[in-house]
């Protein structure tokens, strides 16, 4: 993780930009999903402190045009965001660590749905090559 | 004590969540009206309860996100340093744009040497050689 020194000279500051986009792993290396954005907070007093961890195809919808946000959350309704509450995150870096298993999440649900639905009927499937 | 940055124009008695990407891109203007360059990265402390401390400057928006000009400024010198913002020196962000308080003014932080990749590099030791 590139750290940056916040004005002031203190340390331990990281960019967002090397959060966004990296692989989400859970505690037991599954892998659930890429960093789509982040929820931040703004308190009465003018703190912004970050939330959770955003991950879904509506996300990334509202990245590429704020204005595509809000015709995306219509359309989907909320089915395919997932929010990691932030304090789940362990380790950041090219991947974001979480405390908590794979199946106590659920993003990378998608994922699990398609191989156990779609990939298991696939001759091959989960044999490994010899 | 640093005052704190409003919510908006509505009486600051509510949080309000926002996404940083809505903050990435976004014009910041100071107190007078000028524009001063476009939000290319947030800086947060992990440690610090997740807390965004500082916002950093670039001049051209879009190019700055995407890393065009950072190699460049670096072979040509003049634009290596980053205008970076103390989020206590924001007085609001709303309608997508960050306006600074009387007075404030970025500051100059040596930006991180682009390397071509975000987060860690790993090089490799004699070790890993051997």
């Amino acid at each position: 993780m590139a750290e940056h020194s916040a004005p002031g000279g203190t340390t331990g500051a990281l960019l967002v930009r090397d959060v966004i986009d990296s692989q989400l792993q859970s505690s037991d290396g599954r892998r659930i999903g890429r960093v789509g954005d982040l929820e931040a907070e703004l308190s009465p007093d003018g703190r912004l402190r970050v939330t959770a961890v955003l991950v879904g195809p509506q996300v990334l919808l509202g990245r590429l045009s704020f204005r595509l946000r809000e015709p995306a959350d219509r359309l989907l309704r909320g089915r395919f965001l997932q929010r990691v509450a932030i304090e789940e995150v362990e380790e950041t870096g090219p991947t974001v660590r979480l405390r908590g298993r794979g199946g106590d999440y659920t993003t990378g649900q998608g994922d699990r749905w398609v191989a156990e639905r779609v990939l298991r009927y696939i001759p091959g499937h989960g044999r490994a090559p010899r | 004590m640093n005052p704190r940055p409003n919510v908006g124009t509505a009486p600051a008695e509510r949080s309000r969540r926002i996404h940083v990407e809505d903050l990435i891109g976004a014009p910041v203007i100071d107190a007078s009206g000028r524009r001063l360059g476009h939000v290319v990265d947030v800086e947060v402390r992990p440690k610090a309860g997740w807390e965004i401390v500082a916002l950093v400057l670039g001049r051209f928006s879009l190019l700055d996100r995407m890393d065009v000009l950072r190699p460049i400024a670096y072979r040509l010198g003049g634009l290596a340093d980053s205008d970076v913002v103390r989020w206590t020196d924001v007085d609001r962000f709303e309608d997508r744009q960050v306006r600074l308080r009387a007075g404030a003014r970025p500051v100059k932080q040596p930006a991180a040497e682009p390397d071509g990749t975000s987060g860690e590099r790993h090089e490799p030791s004699p070790e890993d050689a051997g």
